[in-house]
């Protein structure tokens, strides 16, 4: 149960955030149809599992918010930016509600103050629809339509409540029921654990089909639309006496096919045992109708599965052994080269191989955008309680990027996005002072470049100027005075702990600390993180982030015997060095380009044997600026290498971060650059 | 009930192996595989009983080397073995590689004919044999696979 509560709580979380997506992206005064129903069909799915976990306050709060909605789909209320504000606040405290169990009292009190603001926006559209009642302004269609309605023996175990859906189908018009006892065995047969009987509904209603639908939204299966006629055929005297009759027998179809007209009908075909295809449409003459219901069938069509993430790694897992073996494989191939047929598989394999795991880790990446509702949401309150305008754009939404790397990059980013709009766009009064047009414009754009991908967050602010941050490294003790830094490194100062441009605290983005803890978290992606700025024309910030985590561009080197990866993109040069020369350096220190650099041995290190050759290459690594010199035996080359962690008997090494296997079969370990420097400074 | 031998609730099979001049057995069915062909890459700074990773199937296996568990030292003699085996470590399945001198096969042994190990000053020992039977003239100590390794051995 617990399982399934948590499936719930993770479902409905899911759909809040869509549905405050779709909010955000209504325009108020033009509604889009579109995201109104999106909006209407998330309450409606909300309210009817919160119905089956017993959480009694949202199923009944959401239920006001999906009437609210119906009346605006319907033009019989206007939407207005009070009801958005609302909605906005119910989905965080629906959230807050689930979070806190529902034995929150604050929480539950909230919601009913909500939820009374609401009922206001209802009895007034109460008034309305009576006043226009009174004008007689109808002009909608009075439709037929015959349901069958079978659940499954376990319908109750499923925690359904079949009379509760019927009661909402009698909500929509005028219900004719017929309760088919067919399958009902004989008393002391009878489990009472397990639903038996069947109905079959006539409803004279001005809905549609599809909204039949929404009501049967949790037995897709048990269900059937048998018959549909866009007119009321309840007037017709034989139809009326027929559907009055007291039986438990199943309507008679050919009557309503007697009397329905025809040309005006798109009927579907009926089978008496329901285990049949799909009810077949026959092409109306009207073509819109037609195209209406091809579109409900396309959009059905395209969904997304969802898949557990164990799932996923096993996949990953496994494509990376055939990986591993194709290598293998290669390797054969290459010492027989006169068997013909086997170089032509291995090549074929080669390629297949190639294009699977190309795909296996496209599976994991999604598009930005999944995040991007979080940051409008943030944008829209931030504006309101600062009293700031702001024009959010987003660019490159569908770029995609791996799912756990977007989900640690949030955090960031929301930070980044926090401080543009506190700090970075003025107030529109102090724009307006500059010649700047009053609404400040926030540019949230993603891109591709090579394996990684680029998030830059721009603003049209004040912008920052490198010598204030300088003075304040300087006035701070951050840097000695008089030190000279190029632009981009004064910029970088403002990642050092505890630095802060803002020369008051401010509630929203608080006193500083933060972008050193954005830094530490983007690093741990092994991501970058760079800010330029211009005074008065606004601060980029620019994220660089590597698509997925499974795969890393490493360097290839060799110490003693075996094979160490170094990430690249903590690579900053190399040079061939004499060991002996290494050796007469005082305390490890290097001088390269004019800089003054510390090494360290790895051989030495990790306590393997030296080597007696005299040649060393020296990589320099460069840690959160921290750059210093590793001295290893030789560099193989440029490596693309699939992740594998140690496992977790080695969860308190500390110098190696996990290992990939080589194209030969060989292990090679991952140097954990920062935890080595780490240990190498402290000994220097 | 004229053929005794078709009752076997007793029996449980045992894979045995040597370490040094000692013989060891764990129970067959947490055993995956034996390799004989492997070349194990140490990881440096680790406790000494973790004698490094194999590539196992295209995973990374970590290896444990019992000879240091058991004080015991290999001999030089033989091909050595890395019997691949899920271990429960801290209430967890974890897939790990034991090394060892020789695997001898596996065994039926009848728990009726288990006997005490005799007490012994070495600790670990003491914990984690659970009893001991005899093939042929050798003693083979049976071990407890949830004993094995524990988490507090792998900090350095």
């Amino acid at each position: 149960m617990n399982e399934l509560r948590q499936k719930y709580i993770e479902e409905v979380t899911e759909m809040l955030v869509d549905m405050e997506q779709d909010i955000l992206s209504l325009d108020e005064t033009k509604p889009n149809q579109e995201n109104l129903q999106k909006i209407f069909r998330a309450m409606h799915t909300i309210k009817g599992t919160s119905g089956m976990y017993g959480f009694n306050e949202i199923e009944s709060f959401t239920h006001r918010l999906e009437n609210i909605y119906d009346e605006i789909i319907e033009g019989k209320l206007k939407l207005n930016s009070r009801i958005v504000e609302l909605t906005l606040q119910s989905g965080d405290y629906i959230r807050s509600y689930l979070k806190t169990n529902g034995e929150d009292q604050n929480v539950i009190r909230k919601i009913n103050a909500i939820f009374e603001e609401l009922e206001q926006f209802s009895s007034e559209t109460q008034q309305t629809i009576s006043h226009e009642k009174n004008h007689g302004q109808k002009n909608t269609r009075t439709n037929t339509i015959i349901i069958d309605f079978f659940p499954e023996h376990d319908l109750f175990v499923r925690g359904i409540n079949a009379l509760s859906t019927l009661e909402e189908l009698s909500d929509l018009g005028k219900c004719y029921f017929r309760f088919i006892t067919k399958r009902l065995p004989s008393l002391n047969e009878i489990d009472y654990t397990l639903a038996y009987v069947k109905w079959q509904i006539v409803l004279i209603t001005e809905a549609l089909p599809d909204e039949v639908d929404d009501i049967f939204l949790f037995v897709p299966d048990e269900y059937k639309i048998i018959g549909f006629y866009e007119q009321d055929l309840s007037q017709v005297d034989e139809i009326t006496r027929h559907l009055n009759q007291h039986s438990n027998h199943e309507f008679d179809m050919a009557i309503f096919e007697k009397y329905a007209q025809k040309s005006q009908t798109i009927s579907f075909t009926f089978d008496d045992d329901h285990t049949a295809e799909l009810p077949s449409i026959q092409q109306p003459n009207d073509p819109e109708t037609f195209n209406e219901i091809e579109k409900i069938l396309s959009e059905n069509t395209n969904t997304n599965i969802k898949v557990s993430s164990d799932k996923l790694d096993d996949l990953m897992n496994l494509v990376s052994q055939l990986f591993t073996t194709k290598a293998e494989l290669q390797l054969i191939t290459e010492q027989h080269p006169e068997i013909e047929a086997l170089k032509n598989i291995a090549e074929k394999i080669e390629k297949l191989t190639n294009s699977l795991r190309e795909n296996a880790l496209t599976i994991r990446l999604v598009p930005i955008n999944e995040m991007v509702g979080k940051f409008k949401r943030l944008v829209h309150d931030l504006t309101n309680k600062l009293h700031k305008e702001i024009d959010f754009v987003i660019e490159g939404g569908d770029t995609e990027i791996d799912k756990s790397i977007m989900e640690q990059a949030v955090g960031p980013l929301m930070h980044i996005i926090r401080n543009a709009i506190d700090h970075g766009i003025e107030a529109p009064n102090e724009r307006k002072a500059k010649g700047k047009p009053e609404k400040g414009v926030l540019k949230f754009i993603a891109f591709y470049s090579s394996a990684s991908v680029f998030i830059q967050v721009h603003d049209d602010g004040k912008g920052i100027d490198h010598n204030f941050i300088r003075q304040l490294a300087i006035e701070k003790g951050l840097i000695p005075p008089h030190t000279a830094l190029s632009r981009k490194e004064a910029y970088d100062l403002i990642f050092l702990p505890g630095f802060s441009t803002s020369m008051q605290v401010s509630e929203v983005s608080g006193r500083g600390f933060g972008m050193d803890v954005v830094k530490k978290q983007i690093s741990s992606l092994r991501g970058e993180i760079h800010v330029d700025s211009e005074i008065d024309l606004g601060t980029s910030i620019t994220l660089k982030l590597p698509i997925t985590l499974s795969i890393i561009e490493t360097l290839h080197v060799r110490i003693s015997h075996y094979n160490f990866l170094i990430p690249l993109h903590l690579v900053e040069s190399s040079f061939e060095v004499s060991n002996h020369f290494l050796k007469s350096r005082e305390e490890n220190h290097i001088s390269l380009n004019d800089n003054l650099y510390p090494f360290v041995f790895l051989d030495k290190h990790f306590q393997y044997p030296e080597k007696p050759e005299d040649v060393r290459k020296l990589v320099l690594v460069n840690f959160n600026n921290e750059k210093i010199g590793f001295v290893v035996d030789s560099i193989v080359g440029q490596y693309q290498a699939v992740f594998k962690p140690l496992g977790d008997l080695y969860k308190h090494q500390t110098d190696i971060s996990g290992a990939s296997i080589l194209g030969d079969g060989n292990i090679a370990l991952l140097l954990d650059v920062n935890s080595i420097i780490k240990a190498a400074l402290n000994k220097v | 009930m004229t053929n005794n031998n078709v009752f076997y609730s007793n029996t449980t099979e045992y894979l045995a192996f040597r370490l040094g001049s000692e013989f060891f057995a764990i129970q067959a069915t947490s055993s995956i595989e034996v390799l004989d062909d492997f070349q194990i890459i140490p990881v440096p700074n680790t406790v000494k009983m973790l004698k490094g990773v194999v590539n196992f199937r295209g995973e990374i296996l970590s290896v444990a080397d019992l000879h240091i568990l058991f004080n015991k030292t290999t001999d030089k003699l033989s091909n050595k073995f890395i019997i691949v085996c899920e271990l429960n470590i801290n209430n967890k399945q974890n897939l790990v590689g034991l090394f060892v001198d020789q695997v001898l096969g596996v065994h039926e042994i009848d728990f009726v004919g288990l006997e005490k190990a005799p007490d012994s000053p070495n600790q670990y020992r003491s914990e984690v044999i659970k009893g001991m039977f005899r093939i042929e003239n050798n003693y083979v100590m049976l071990l407890d696979e949830a004993k094995i390794v524990r988490n507090e051995m792998l900090k350095p």
